[in-house]
């Protein structure tokens, strides 16, 4: 066999350690490229572009600081977790774990690449916004948001790399960095002026995010004061201290080592945690007692192996987050709303001159009414991406529940999820209008899109990794695109019922509006959905069938 | 084969919680350049001296030397010299073959394989740049072979190498196994597969309940366990087929000359124990 010696870079430098971490970078890059999520970061750039564009100056200006520290640095967190679950299941971590690279090389370079692309992401958004941007103003944006990202990519690697599932995941994120984001923000609004604010590490990222968004835009931000020196050095160091300490963290929390339980290079063990058999066993379990009942001459009557399934798969304990997510999700973010809304739009109001009152419609639109279907939606198709993952789906293929009646039913509990959801955050929210029959039918039709998203996901992704990756994408196109008919003349708002959330809003009270009455919207609405359903659905079965 | 690539005294794991050790006092030693097969019945301690081997499990009584050094003296540098075949496929699904190879390789500091030639050495030259999310389990245990070769390891360790592989594969892979052997790599080789134990392994450890019971050759596995003596079978008189066993002393070997020289014999057997039969005796495996 012919050897490969390994050349020595002239000028790269760095030693060993880094000759391994720019291998490790490398494969990173290869990774990110492989399983889309280059692609996602150009498609967000775009449509985020797009609809800063498509805003007045004045408003996309005060909306990118949040913008770029909420979404674009937080781009990579969720995908970091969801590429640290799918390496186990193709046991790719255990293969790396056998190389030379110490544990923390693939974390710095995981947190790395997703940092780089989260802020490219942050320079069209930038232009698109129009704020005026210089080498300093670009720097201090583009630093801002990698510092962000860092710390948010890390600690979510370091908080959910270890979960079994990506519900179970997003269980230990929420409360994980919840400070992480909701300081800082209550710090780019101003809503917070004490220097304790520091304390959190992001709010560094964020304090450089403001500074470079409003070099030259006047007005666009609260009057702050501009933070001594010494004050910001100390910030940066806390902050670098906190990145460090993250990546350890998230080092030791998805290196594969066959000490503790959970791994798939461990060894079965007679009693504890990992003594059960991992999920997608235990339903094939569920299924295979079907089939043994079968086989015993009792053979299970019509719908008996589904009810069986849905049983299994419902009742509490036997399996994980799932149903919690869903349910507790939307009740959570309506309460965050009721509560922190009103001292934040007095402080908007204060702050800025603005009434955010005109704007109660479409906030009430994207953060509840377009947003619960997204949330329930996301997480039962990436239920469904576990099992298909795990090869639990396969199992359960060649068992008597059919395929249709799984993928049916998936995509029903989405719905009904999304319904339960809105039912109880449209009023405890605070900001959804009175009620009438516009607004039950624009419940109706927002829940409609739960099951539409489980569909489209499944029908797009192969892999977890792909279907956070469309979680992403779906959840922008749609939440934004409906919103963005309050800001569109007429004729266009016809084109956004291309995308079926956008019927929800059509019905809504206070919508700019069509002026068709709430029962034929909710019998088109459904009917356009339904179509769309179809095709994913039909989609979905040709790809688990091939 | 050479000095001693892996030696372990009284090694002994228990895991968190458990109230039994997983292994218990085991000692062996596997040569430079001979492949050792670690073979036992599920739940025997196999895989935990193998993850204790490749740096997986630190937490572990016992002495274990590797490649001269004790293995807690090895930094991760003792990865440049290891190459680990694991039980199931192990590789990024959405590359290529070859991509793989190329990521994998690229982790190493010193030379490593040439990805092509190693696909080809496997047969997996016509899938090289086929995503490997598409071939079938039988190509990725051949890459997952390939990997663990990537960098040309001097220890080299193998979990169900032959798994998912036809019988003319399988003997493929054995061969290439056993030229790692001759270029002086030690492996050590877990597997139920009686054959490619047979086949491959100069020596053969046998594990049960976390100690080892037995090692030999297989060679001396089957004749220990077998019985002394031939079995002939042949054409009756009547022209149906019989059977008859001859001693190994000698004392019917005119017989046996004379049912060579009469044109019937059929087939001559050894009565040397198969490694399966072997297998289920020293463990005590019973169903």
């Amino acid at each position: 066999m012919t050897a490969r010696a390994v050349p020595a870079a002239p000028g790269s430098g760095g030693g060993p350690t880094g000759r391994r971490l720019r291998a490790a970078v490398r494969a990173e890059a290869a990774v990110a490229w492989r399983y889309g999520v280059v692609g996602l970061a150009a498609a967000l750039a775009v449509l985020w572009s797009l609809t800063l564009a498509a805003l007045p100056a004045p408003g996309a200006q005060r909306l990118l600081p949040l913008l770029l520290f909420v979404d674009t640095a937080g781009f990579g967190a969720l995908i970091a977790v969801g590429l640290a679950l799918f390496e186990r299941v193709e046991r790719v971590d255990a293969a790396r774990g056998t190389t030379p690279l110490r544990p923390w090389e693939p974390v710095v370079a995981r947190v790395s690449v997703l940092t780089v692309l989260a802020a490219a992401i942050a320079v069209p958004l930038a232009l698109a916004s129009g704020v005026p941007l210089g080498p300093g103003a670009v720097a201090a944006t583009t630093g801002g948001v990698a510092l962000t990202s860092v710390l948010l990519v890390a600690a979510c690697l370091a908080l959910g790399g270890g979960a079994a599932t990506l519900p179970g995941a997003f269980l230990r994120l929420v409360p994980g960095v919840a400070l992480l984001i909701t300081v800082p923000v209550l710090h780019l609004t101003g809503a917070v002026h004490t220097p304790l604010t520091f304390l959190v590490p992001t709010t560094a990222g964020a304090e450089l995010i403001r500074l470079g968004t409003s070099v030259g835009v006047s007005g666009a931000q609260p009057a702050m004061p501009v933070p001594p020196v010494p004050a910001v050095v100390a910030a940066a160091a806390w902050r670098a201290a906190g990145a460090v300490a993250a990546c350890a963290w998230a080092a030791r929390a998805t290196a594969p080592s066959a000490d503790t339980s959970g791994h798939p290079s461990a060894p079965p063990r007679g009693s504890g945690a990992g003594a059960g058999p991992a999920p997608g066993t235990r339903r094939a379990a569920a299924s295979g007692s079907a089939s043994a009942a079968a086989g015993t001459g009792a053979r299970p009557r019509g719908r008996r192996p589904l009810l069986m399934f849905l049983r299994f798969d419902l009742l509490p304990g036997r399996r994980d987050a799932l149903i919690l997510v869903g349910l507790a999700a939307p009740v959570l973010l309506s309460l965050v709303l009721r509560v922190g809304y009103p001292p934040m739009a007095a402080l908007v109001q204060s702050a800025y001159g603005f009434d955010p009152a005109s704007a109660a419609p479409p906030v009430f639109a994207a953060l509840i009414l377009l947003h619960v279907p997204v949330i329930t939606g996301s997480v039962v198709a990436l239920r469904f991406m576990e099992e298909a993952d795990d090869g639990a789906l396969l199992i359960l293929r060649a068992s008597p529940l059919p395929l249709r009646g799984y993928i049916a039913y998936r995509s029903g509990l989405a719905g009904l999820l999304a319904l339960i959801g809105l039912a109880a955050a449209v009023p405890l929210s605070g900001l959804a209008p009175p009620a009438s029959a516009g607004l039950a039918a624009a419940v109706l039709l927002a829940a409609a899109a739960g099951p539409l998203m489980v569909l489209a996901i499944t029908a797009t992704a192969s892999n977890t990794v792909e279907a956070l990756v469309a979680v992403k994408a779906l959840a922008a196109v749609s939440v934004l695109l409906p919103v963005l008919a309050w800001t569109l003349p007429d004729p266009a708002v016809w084109m956004l019922l291309a995308a079926p959330p956008a019927w929800a809003l059509t019905v809504l009270p206070g919508f700019p509006g069509t002026g068709l009455p709430p029962a034929l919207v909710l019998a088109c609405g459904v009917l356009w959905t339904l179509v769309l359903c179809v095709v994913a659905a039909r989609r979905t079965e040709a790809r688990l069938e091939s | 084969m050479g000095d001693d690539a892996v030696r372990v005294d009284g090694l002994t794991v228990r895991y968190r919680g458990a109230s039994a050790d997983a292994v218990s006092g085991m000692d062996f030693a596997v040569s430079a350049g001979e492949v050792f097969g670690f073979l036992g019945p599920s739940g025997a301690g196999k895989s935990t001296v193998q993850n204790v081997l490749t740096g997986l499990l630190r937490r572990y009584r016992g002495s274990v030397r590797v490649l001269g050094r004790p293995l807690p003296d090895w930094g991760r540098d003792y990865h440049e010299r290891i190459g680990v075949g694991f039980e199931l496929p192990a590789a990024f699904g959405r590359m290529t073959a070859r991509e793989n190879l190329d990521v994998f390789a690229s982790f190493y500091g010193g030379p490593t394989a040439d990805p092509g030639r190693l696909l080809a050495r496997l047969g997996l030259a016509d899938a090289a740049d086929r995503r490997v999310g598409t071939v079938s389990k039988g190509m990725r245990m051949r890459l997952n072979l390939a990997r663990a070769l990537v960098n040309r390891p001097s220890l080299l360790f193998l979990d169900e190498p032959t798994s998912g592989q036809d019988p003319v594969r399988a003997g493929a892979m054995r061969e290439v196994i056993r030229s790692e052997a001759e270029r002086g790599a030690a492996v050590f080789l877990t597997t139920h597969d009686m054959r490619t134990a047979d086949e491959l392994c100069d020596r053969v450890a046998f594990v049960a309940g976390g100690r080892i019971v037995a090692v030999d050759t297989p060679q001396g596995f089957k004749r220990r366990h077998g019985r002394p003596g031939l079995v002939a079978e042949y054409d009756g008189e009547d022209g149906r087929p019989r059977r008859r066993v001859f001693s190994a002393s000698g004392a019917d070997a005119g017989e046996l000359a004379a049912l060579v020289r009469s044109g019937r014999l059929t087939a001559l057997h050894s009565r040397e124990a198969a490694l399966d039969e072997v297998f289920a005796e020293v463990t005590e495996v019973r169903l």
